[in-house]
This record gives C-alpha cells, sequence and structure tokens, in this order.
C-alpha cells in the first residue's frame, strides 16, 4: 500500500513550531524516509523565510502612538457630534398648569416661508372644452 | 463593542509585548551571564528558526538538527569564554549554523549536489538581475500584504517580525481567538503565496 505523504498544514506546521511533540516525532521520521515530503520541507522553510522578509520589510505600524492618539481623536470626534447633531430632544412636559412658554428664537429656529397669493385673481386658468380622442390615434387630444 | 474597547485592549497589547519582550531580553543577559536555564529557555524559542533557516539553503533535516545543536554548543562555550558581549537572537545562532554548514561542507568535498544551495548566502552572491527581480517580488507582496485588513496586517507582522510570536501569544496580545489567529494568518499567507509564488 502506498504510504500518505505530509500535508501542507504538516509541513506549515513543523517550520512554525506548532506541532505537538509526537506529531512532530512522526513527521521528522516521515521526512528521513520519503525525499519527496523531504523537498516539501525544505519549500516550506524557503518559504517560510520569504515571509519572514516580507515582514521585516513592512514598516512596523506604531500602534503604540495609535493608541496613545486614540482617546483624544473618541473626544474629538464626540465633541463635533455634540456641535453637529440638531436638538432633537423631548420638551418636558409640565403638569402644574402652568402654560408652555416657547423657546427664544436662535439662528438655527423655525423658517417662515410667506406666499405671495396677490396675483392669483389676476390668472386665468386653462378651461378644458371638451376632451376625445384624436381620430385614428386613440390619443386624448386638446381642443 | 470591540471597537470602543480597541484603544485600550492596544495598550494593554503593547504592555503585554513588551513584557514579553522584556522576559526574552532578560534570558538573553542571563544567558550570557551563564545561567542554564536561561539557555535552555533561548534554545526552546529559537532552535526551529535555526533549523528552518538551514532547512531553507537546502540540508536535510537530520544534518540540520545535528548542525543546529552544534551551533547553539558553539554559542554557550563562546559565552563561558566571554567571548560574547551580546546575543541577537536568533540572528546570531543562525549565523553560527551556516557558518558550521559551509565548513563541513568544505570537509566533506562529495556532498550531494542539493546541498550546493548551501553555498549561496543569499544577497551577496546574487546577480544584479536577481536581485533587482528578488526586490520586484519583494516589493509586490508588501503592496500584497497592504490590501490586507490592519487587524491581519499586525497579526502576520506578530508572527513574522524579530523573533516571532507563536499563535498563543499573539492571540493574548491582540484579543483574538486562537482559532481566528490561526485562520487570519492562514489567509495573509495564502495571498502571499499567491504573490511569491507567482511573481
Amino acid at each position: 500500500m502506498a504510504e500518505l505523504h505530509l500535508t501542507a498544514a504538516q509541513l506549515e506546521g513543523y517550520v512554525r513550531d506548532t506541532l505537538d511533540p509526537h506529531a512532530e516525532a512522526e513527521l521528522e521520521a516521515h521526512v528521513e524516509r520519503c525525499g519527496r515530503c523531504a523537498l516539501g520541507l525544505q519549500a516550506a522553510a524557503r518559504f517560510e523565510l520569504q515571509l519572514a522578509e516580507v515582514a521585516s520589510a513592512a514598516p512596523r505600524p506604531s500602534w503604540r502612538a495609535a493608541a496613545r492618539v486614540a482617546p483624544f481623536v473618541a473626544v474629538a470626534a464626540g465633541l463635533l457630534a455634540l456641535l453637529l447633531v440638531p436638538r432633537t430632544a423631548p420638551r418636558p412636559v409640565f403638569d402644574d398648569g402652568e402654560p408652555w412658554a416657547p423657546d427664544a428664537p436662535s439662528a438655527v429656529g423655525p423658517v417662515s416661508v410667506r406666499f405671495d397669493v396677490s396675483d392669483l385673481g389676476r390668472r386665468t386658468l386653462p378651461r378644458y372644452e371638451r376632451m376625445s380622442p384624436a381620430p385614428g390615434s386613440g390619443a386624448m387630444a386638446l381642443r | 463593542m470591540r471597537s470602543r474597547a480597541l484603544p485600550f485592549s492596544l495598550l494593554a497589547g503593547d504592555a503585554r509585548r513588551d513584557a514579553a519582550d522584556e522576559a526574552l531580553v532578560s534570558a538573553e543577559e542571563q544567558a550570557l551571564a551563564g545561567a542554564r536555564a536561561a539557555w535552555e529557555l533561548l534554545i526552546r524559542r529559537h532552535d526551529r528558526a535555526v533549523r528552518v533557516a538551514l532547512l531553507a539553503r537546502g540540508f536535510p533535516l537530520e544534518s540540520a538538527r545535528e548542525i543546529a545543536q552544534d551551533a547553539w554548543a558553539r554559542l554557550i562555550e563562546q559565552s563561558r569564554r566571554g567571548a560574547l558581549t551580546q546575543l541577537i537572537l536568533p540572528a546570531l545562532a543562525i549565523r553560527q549554523a551556516l557558518f558550521l554548514a559551509l565548513d563541513e561542507r568544505r570537509r566533506r568535498a562529495g556532498m550531494p549536489e542539493e546541498l550546493d544551495a548551501a553555498r549561496a548566502t543569499p544577497a551577496p552572491l546574487a546577480s544584479a538581475e536577481e536581485r533587482l527581480v528578488h526586490k520586484e517580488q519583494l516589493d509586490r507582496a508588501l503592496v500584497v500584504l497592504r490590501g490586507c485588513s490592519p487587524s491581519a496586517q499586525r497579526v502576520f507582522l506578530l508572527a513574522y517580525q524579530g523573533g516571532g510570536m507563536s499563535h498563543g501569544e499573539i492571540a493574548a496580545l491582540v484579543g483574538l481567538s486562537l482559532q481566528r489567529v490561526r485562520q487570519t494568518l492562514c489567509e495573509v499567507r495564502s495571498r502571499l503565496r499567491r504573490e511569491l509564488d507567482h511573481g
């Protein structure tokens, strides 16, 4: 019966040193008698070195600096939100019979809209005398 | 909820990483002073990196294991003689192992052909063209890495920068489950493999 070969996960586990001692011993024993898996292990080791090279070439992110700045950013964002979000808090309910005192007018208070209705009386509205389909078209025509 | 707690968990994570780094630095200092337990800790921590460096250069597993052991023995001996002023691991152990490997190769002239890779101490002997290709490949891999999520990048860098941390250490540091750390690393490795294999 043909012997099974090692999987990529097993080889990766060996080079990353994440296998338990029993699995590691089995893998080493297998690699010593299996040329194909020995080559696979060498390829996995080469890839591991490549990854280490990529990691060492990558700039190390300044997590510490980010962590230091983050609380200030959060506070600033909160303040900004307080300033920008419209005040929609419910009005207090008075149950002591006091009349409701309206809010003082503010810069962003209610906007009054005025309609100019002075010329409405002078306008003549279109008058539809009769609407009937145009001959042969089936569409409605205005006469 | 996680995002709200992030800044503080980052601070705690940094403190833990600092503590881990300090423990290693302390072990290196103790090892230089001749403490056996400190040497054992450092060998447990870095021996795999030494073996992997030898395997990657084409040495068979058994040979890599023996050379790595010899390299550690040499370093311990050198520290006892006071010949070492500082320990930068695993780099120093890897250099010692590669020196021993080349030395052994010289002694055994009839070594198998695949071990010729051991002759190549990577960059200096590579041609200008090879170095250019290597640089382009590295740049592309960095682009791929930057395309990963910040969390994935962090997990990857913790696993591979410096001596590299174990999956458990990373999980404790970044506040993810062990399974999630493994999955994240697997995804980043796959993306980088596609770039490095086919680039």
